[in-house]
């Protein structure tokens, strides 16, 4: 008994700002963490590397940090603030993500996870989470146990070179005869002629339409994604704000692996893509494959179909095995299907708060109005 | 009914403990379930069945069952 009250005199934990002065506890934290098996870590640093806290900036991270009354950090979490059009207006909407809690190693610390999402609910009520690996991991079971709405935003992929495809794709090499019947696929051909005749049953009405556009690789952005985004954004539900400042934030002309692409139809900017070509080397889930990923993209609702068959054609074109997409709205999921694109199995989960589920319900914007993609939430990572 | 009674049937139900073994003293190193998300299922469980809520403070108190009675106790008498 004298032990448990020691540990509730210690036991009183207030969330803060990680500041400075927190950077060894966090370390600390850290270091427990790996000694529990846990895979997570916290950022070392208190100001965010990505999307730092700039004067002017509506788009930042903001991390905090829950510390019992010995400076102990027992949990951690980052906020990512972020205009939003929902229905016409600019809402500023907030992304939870990284919450880390001691609770993982050590049960002693189990009403840690909940207090760090209250506390962030009650810094912003309209968050959402992104990404999460499937309903089964924790962090999503946490949301459905909290009440928050949640669906998988759609994967697509395409197939670019079925035997390096059929040789790599690791959750369908899963079993010795899997291996097999794939390794058999792929050295006669057969795989080739099977991945090729459903992309093209898939692939309808895009071939000549794409071929008029015009594509360039840019290293920013500037006013033409301005026009885009302006001409555009009344006919999505939700939307992050995706004019050329966002953008020029988001994919900074310094970050070399991201690939900028610009659209053009008859001297106008169509749309624009940002996409990645991955070397991957014993992925979880795609092995050792060549990646083309579209990662980000916007257009108007009656231009995604061009737009997807241009990027598609421009990574084809750059030798890449497979391209993957996730992608929640209506009018990109009917591009990436015109496109020759098919449907796989979604870990890539999003998840409303109960506020942010109601301003959605209110303004009428669907599953289907919402536009999220690899782009959103923590970016572009694990591509 | 009892708080302790209702808390109880909650523990029974969230974290599949027998009525008969709750005790105010059972923290979350006694109790499989009572984990992370367990803790969050517990507290809206409790928020639904009393009618409360409890901010981020309260929640770093509710380390044992008996902490939560009391927690309860103090909420539904301000009511």
């Amino acid at each position: 008994m004298a032990l448990a009250k020691d540990f509730h005199r210690h036991n009183v934990i207030h969330i803060e700002q990680y500041a400075d002065r927190h950077t060894e506890a966090v370390r600390r934290f850290n270091e427990r963490l790996l000694a529990g098996g846990t895979p997570n870590r916290f950022p070392t640093a208190p100001v965010p590397a990505w999307l730092p806290k700039i004067d002017g900036r509506s788009i930042f991270q903001e991390y905090y940090l829950a510390l019992d009354e010995e400076g102990e950090v027992r949990g951690a979490y980052i906020l990512k603030h972020q205009d939003f059009q929902i229905s016409g207006r600019v809402v500023s909407i907030a992304d939870y993500h990284l919450p880390i809690s001691e609770g993982a190693v050590d049960r002693r610390y189990s009403q840690v996870g909940v207090m760090l999402l209250r506390d962030a609910l009650g810094r912003q009520p309209l968050l959402y989470g992104l990404g999460m690996g499937g309903y089964e991991e924790p962090l999503a079971r946490m949301f459905e146990a909290a009440g928050w709405s949640m669906f998988s935003v759609p994967f697509f992929f395409r197939v670019v070179r079925p035997n390096n495809f059929l040789r790599n794709v690791v959750f369908l090499r899963r079993s010795a005869l899997k291996r097999t019947a794939l390794d058999i696929a792929a050295f006669s051909g057969l795989g080739w002629l099977g991945v090729r005749a459903m992309q093209m049953l898939k692939h309808r009405k895009t071939a000549d339409s794409s071929l008029k556009v015009e594509i360039d690789t840019i290293d920013d952005f500037s006013d033409w994604a301005d026009e885009v985004w302006r001409s555009s954004k009344q006919r999505y539900g939700m939307a992050a704000v995706r004019d050329a400042e966002t953008l020029r934030i988001l994919y900074p002309g310094d970050k070399q692996n991201f690939i900028r692409l610009r659209f053009s139809g008859e001297s106008h900017a169509t749309g624009w893509a940002v996409v990645l070509d991955s070397q991957l080397s014993g992925h979880k889930h795609f092995g050792d494959m060549r990646l083309g990923s579209i990662v980000d993209c916007f257009a108007s609702v009656d231009d995604t179909t061009v737009v997807v068959d241009a990027a598609r054609r421009f990574l084809e074109s750059r030798g890449v095995d497979l391209i993957v997409s996730n992608q929640s709205h209506a009018a990109w999921q009917r591009g990436f299907r015109e496109a020759g694109f098919l449907n796989g199995p979604s870990n890539f989960i999003f998840a409303a708060s109960k506020k942010l589920a109601e301003l959605l319900k209110k303004e009428g914007v669907e599953n289907d109005g919402l536009h999220f993609n690899r782009g959103d939430g923590d970016g572009p990572i694990h591509l | 009914m009892l708080i302790n009674d209702q808390l109880a049937d909650i523990f029974e139900k969230v974290f599949s403990i027998e009525k008969s073994e709750f005790t105010p003293d059972l923290t979350p190193e006694d109790v499989l379930r009572w984990d992370s998300l367990g803790h969050m299922t517990l507290v809206m469980e409790l928020e639904d069945a009393f009618g409360v809520h409890f901010e981020v403070d309260e929640i770093t108190e509710m380390t044992s069952a008996g902490k939560i009675i009391e927690m309860l106790q103090a909420k539904v008498a301000k009511d």
